[in-house]
């Protein structure tokens, strides 16, 4: 199958680096595709593109058109941008048969699916991050048009085995806008100066998802950065620093994962890490991502209390959980595979 | 290291903040009370693990 992956900014960015791996791995053909609008450079940095696609973008476009699309099976996209969404709203182009099929994910940890459900409702094909989210997108979504629904998340895939904790790096993964708060932010920064303290032949980083300045426009600004924030740390030991090397980089260096609301944990999860996520820091009443993370996790076994997460009380997730969340990204491939070649033959 | 008396402080600032973002709602005086009190322990509790554990380093 050739197949269109287009990015915007940098989480979509992340997205199709990894997908096309996964997907030209299984032996299809890749085209990468740069949405740029005014401000481009606001959203994703020279230093992100080569990093995460080394050997270039393949088109870059500030428009979609039909005939740049026809040549393709598929267009696949965790984050339908306005411009994605006006074009399908065309019923024109929607029955003109030489045409991709359009398939939507979600960008990670979805902690409002409802809000974003309403923006896949004109694409062909919705993949909700879990099985149970699916009775709840189809009650949203209108009938009209047809599409098929299911789940599962390709950064999501089940642990194929478990990794101890070494004593190795702990990675810290932030999240731009949550914690919220200024004070809840020093606090998490506290923590983290506080394990560090206590474990000096141990080294903490904060993997930042950009540098400070890099992707200003973006959606999730961050207003108080980490490294900004250092700043005003009584002391900061040695042991601690910041980073922002790929999440691929950090998982493979990190011995223990350590989050509030990051979607990495899930990714952590993943590649078998001990994860830990605190979610019930300073002012976390001020932060809906708090919350919602605690809804997401729970029952998972990652959640912990300050004290757990000061002694890096690691456990593994619960079966039922992961069950409930993670999926092979094989069958997901498989599933949008069959799905695609039913649409080019004229399946809705 | 922000102190309990600097939390405690800060925590007055935003409670204050609260409620003012809770006028015009249902939420009784008790109520505002109540949840104002309830903030206070939660970061409180948070901040003496942390500086309890600290402590301990030393």
């Amino acid at each position: 199958m050739k197949i269109l992956l287009p990015f915007n900014d940098d989480s979509t960015l992340f997205f199709v680096s990894r997908v096309k791996r996964q997907l030209s791995a299984r032996g299809h053909k890749c085209g990468t595709l740069f949405l740029t609008s005014a401000g481009s450079d606001e959203l994703v940095s020279k230093r992100q593109l080569d990093l995460f696609l080394p050997g270039g973008t393949d088109f870059v476009a500030s428009t979609l058109g039909a005939e740049m699309l026809e040549i393709f099976d598929a267009f696949i996209t965790c984050k339908p941008t306005r411009v994605v969404r006006n074009f399908l709203s065309d019923d024109g182009y929607r029955i003109r048969r030489n045409r991709p099929c359009f398939v939507a994910f979600q960008p990670g940890l979805e902690f409002s699916p409802e809000k974003g459900i309403g923006n896949r409702r004109k694409f062909d094909a919705i993949f909700v991050n879990r099985q149970a989210d699916i009775a709840l997108s189809e009650a949203m979504l209108p009938l009209a048009p047809k599409r098929v629904m299911s789940w599962g998340h390709p950064y999501f895939s089940p642990p194929q085995h478990y990794r101890e904790d070494t004593g190795g790096p702990a990675y810290f993964f932030a999240q731009a806008i949550s914690p919220r708060s200024i004070a809840a932010r020093m606090h998490v920064l506290e923590v983290l100066r506080a394990l560090a303290l206590a474990n000096p032949q141990r080294e903490f980083v904060i993997k930042l998802r950009h540098l400070p300045g890099e992707n200003a426009g973006h959606v999730h600004k961050e207003d108080h950065s980490y490294p900004d924030l250092m700043q005003g740390l009584e002391t900061c030991p040695d042991n601690l620093r910041v980073s922002a090397c790929s999440l691929e980089e950090a998982l493979e260096k990190a011995a223990v994962a350590l989050t509030c609301t990051s979607t990495a944990a899930m990714d952590a999860i993943s590649a078998g890490l001990p994860a830990i996520a605190y979610t019930d820091y300073v002012e976390n009443y001020l932060d809906p991502m708090s919350k919602a993370m605690k809804g997401l996790f729970a029952g998972s076994g990652v959640l912990a209390s300050l004290e757990q997460f000061l002694n890096l009380e690691a456990r593994r997730p619960e079966a039922s959980w992961l069950n409930a969340n993670f999926r092979d990204p094989d069958v997901i491939w498989s599933e949008l595979e069959t799905t695609v070649e039913a649409f080019k033959k004229g399946a809705p | 290291m922000k102190t309990l008396a600097d939390i405690s402080e800060r925590l007055r600032r935003l409670v204050q903040q609260l409620v003012h973002r809770t006028d015009g709602d249902d939420l009784s005086p008790k109520e505002i009370r109540d949840l104002k009190e309830r903030y206070r322990e939660h970061d409180l509790a948070q901040a003496k693990i942390l500086q309890d554990f600290l402590s301990r380093l030393k």
